[in-house]
Order: structure tokens, then C-alpha cells, then sequence
């Protein structure tokens, strides 16, 4: 709690006491701080804007849907509690709706903020692949331009092993 | 001795490896959607210089204060590498 005033992860603290929570906050920084490739360049406006533009899309039209199918189907699987369809269903619509919108601006760019792979690709990733896993993959799939760009984020060498690894991992716990 | 550190570029380097602390520490969660945002974003910088903690959410360590304040170190799990389960890994174990 003293990490992270609502307590919950990621949380990242620095030898120097600096801590930061929020995983796109923290994402953010690190692109900063490290200068990975992930960010238009301050220097221009324009990419700037469009880069904040994605991510409030992101965060507000697909993450909140997808989060609440991840929490129902997946999170509380775990927590052994019924899963409200009623609350499924609704976010399945919405998030039908957002792709629907997204195939279109796809289909002028190839990534979600433009013509570059940014840190917004990112942040939809690992909702994305909870609604492969609780069987909705179809959403993406069944849309061609979207489809497209999540082969692209998929091919990329770095998620490519990181997702390897841990399909790895998760397999020998299993044993 | 100092003779021999400022002789020894190659001592000193292996020694200033050896001390060196990770850049930070990230508290993360297996099978966390957010953490894996986190770890996705350093693996396409290409950063490995961190330590990654576990919290595990359904003990509900990130709540209570002694483990997630690492007050006792060995309370929980530290690792340098990650091994992180995915989703299948979490479902109850067929027993």
C-alpha cells in the first residue's frame, strides 16, 4: 500500500526512492528515461498529439470493455465467482463498435498512432490476448485492417520472445 | 592493493559489474494484463537491467503491508529472471 495508494501492481521504485505506479505512466518513462523508439519526438507537435489522442482512445473505448470481459471470464474464473453475462455481452458490443471504427483508421495507418509503432500498440496488447484467451479472438480476426496490425505487433521479434518465455514458463508450472 | 585495482582495467570493470545495482525494481504480477504493459515496453527497449518481484495479487500481498514493504525480505520470492505463468498457469491445479 505504501507503494501504490490503491494497491495494486505494476509499481516501480528506484534505488533513489523515486516510485511510480500506472502502467502507462510507468511505460511512458521508461521510454523517456531509456529513449526506446516508442514516442513521436517532442520536437514534433503534431505526432505528439495524435500519440496522446491514441492513448485516451485506447484507454477509455477498448480498455475499459476489454477489461471488464477480462474481469469477468478470466479474473474471476480464479476467484471462483459466477461470471455476469449480461455485463459480458455489453462489453463485447462496445468493443465490436470500437473495431469497427478502428478497422476504418487502419486501413490509412498501420499503427494506432500512426504510421510508426508507438507505445499505444503496446498498451493494447495484453488485453488483447486475455480476449484471445477467453475465446473472443474472433473481434480482431474477423477484421481485416485490424487483423493485419495485430500480425504486425505479434511479429515483432522482442514480443515475439517475451511471449515465447512465458508460454514456457507458464507450461513448466504447470508440471 | 590499490596498485593492483588501477593495473587492472579488467579487475575493476568486473568488479564494478559485480556491485552494480539494478536501474529499479518492478513489482508485477503473473498473469497481470498491466504488468505485462510494463514488461512489454522494456523487453522492446531492450532493457534487462531490473529486478522483477512478484506480488502475488490473490494472497493479496500488494494489500498488506509486510511483504509488499519487503520488510522481511524473504517474505517473498526475489528473482532476477522472470518466470511468469500465463493464463492457464493460474487456474486451480488438477489434482
Amino acid at each position: 500500500m505504501k507503494r501504490h495508494p490503491w494497491g495494486k501492481v505494476p509499481v516501480v521504485t528506484f534505488p533513489d526512492g523515486f516510485t511510480l505506479y500506472e502502467s502507462r505512466a510507468i511505460c511512458k518513462y521508461f521510454a523517456r528515461k531509456y529513449s526506446f523508439p516508442l514516442l513521436p519526438s517532442d520536437s514534433d507537435v503534431e505526432a505528439a498529439a495524435l500519440f496522446d489522442q491514441a492513448q485516451s482512445t485506447e484507454m477509455l473505448y477498448f480498455a475499459e470493455p476489454a477489461g471488464r470481459i477480462g474481469y469477468e471470464k478470466f479474473v474471476k474464473r480464479f476467484m471462483g465467482l459466477p461470471t455476469d453475462d449480461a455485463v459480458v455481452s455489453n462489453a463485447l458490443s462496445a468493443l465490436k463498435l470500437f473495431f469497427d471504427v478502428a478497422e476504418r483508421l487502419l486501413q490509412h495507418n498501420n499503427y494506432m498512432a500512426g504510421k510508426d509503432f508507438t507505445l499505444v500498440d503496446i498498451y493494447y496488447i495484453p488485453l488483447i490476448r486475455r480476449l484471445f484467451a477467453c475465446g473472443y479472438g474472433d473481434v480482431i480476426l474477423s477484421r481485416r485492417a485490424v487483423s493485419a496490425w495485430w500480425d504486425l505487433c505479434m511479429n515483432r521479434p522482442a514480443i515475439e520472445k517475451m511471449i515465447a518465455t512465458d508460454k514456457g514458463a507458464g507450461a513448466a508450472a504447470r508440471k | 592493493m590499490s596498485k593492483l585495482i588501477t593495473n587492472s582495467p579488467e579487475f575493476v570493470s568486473k568488479l564494478l559489474r559485480s556491485s552494480k545495482m539494478p536501474a529499479f525494481t518492478l513489482y508485477g504480477s503473473r498473469g497481470s494484463t498491466n504488468t505485462d504493459r510494463v514488461r512489454l515496453t522494456l523487453a522492446e527497449g531492450g532493457f534487462t537491467d531490473f529486478e522483477f518481484v512478484p506480488v502475488n495479487l490473490q494472497r493479496g500481498e500488494q494489500k498488506v503491508g509486510k511483504p509488499f514493504l519487503l520488510e522481511d525480505d524473504a517474505a517473498i520470492p526475489r528473482v532476477s529472471k522472470f518466470i511468469i505463468a500465463d493464463a492457464a498457469a493460474l487456474s486451480p491445479k488438477k489434482t
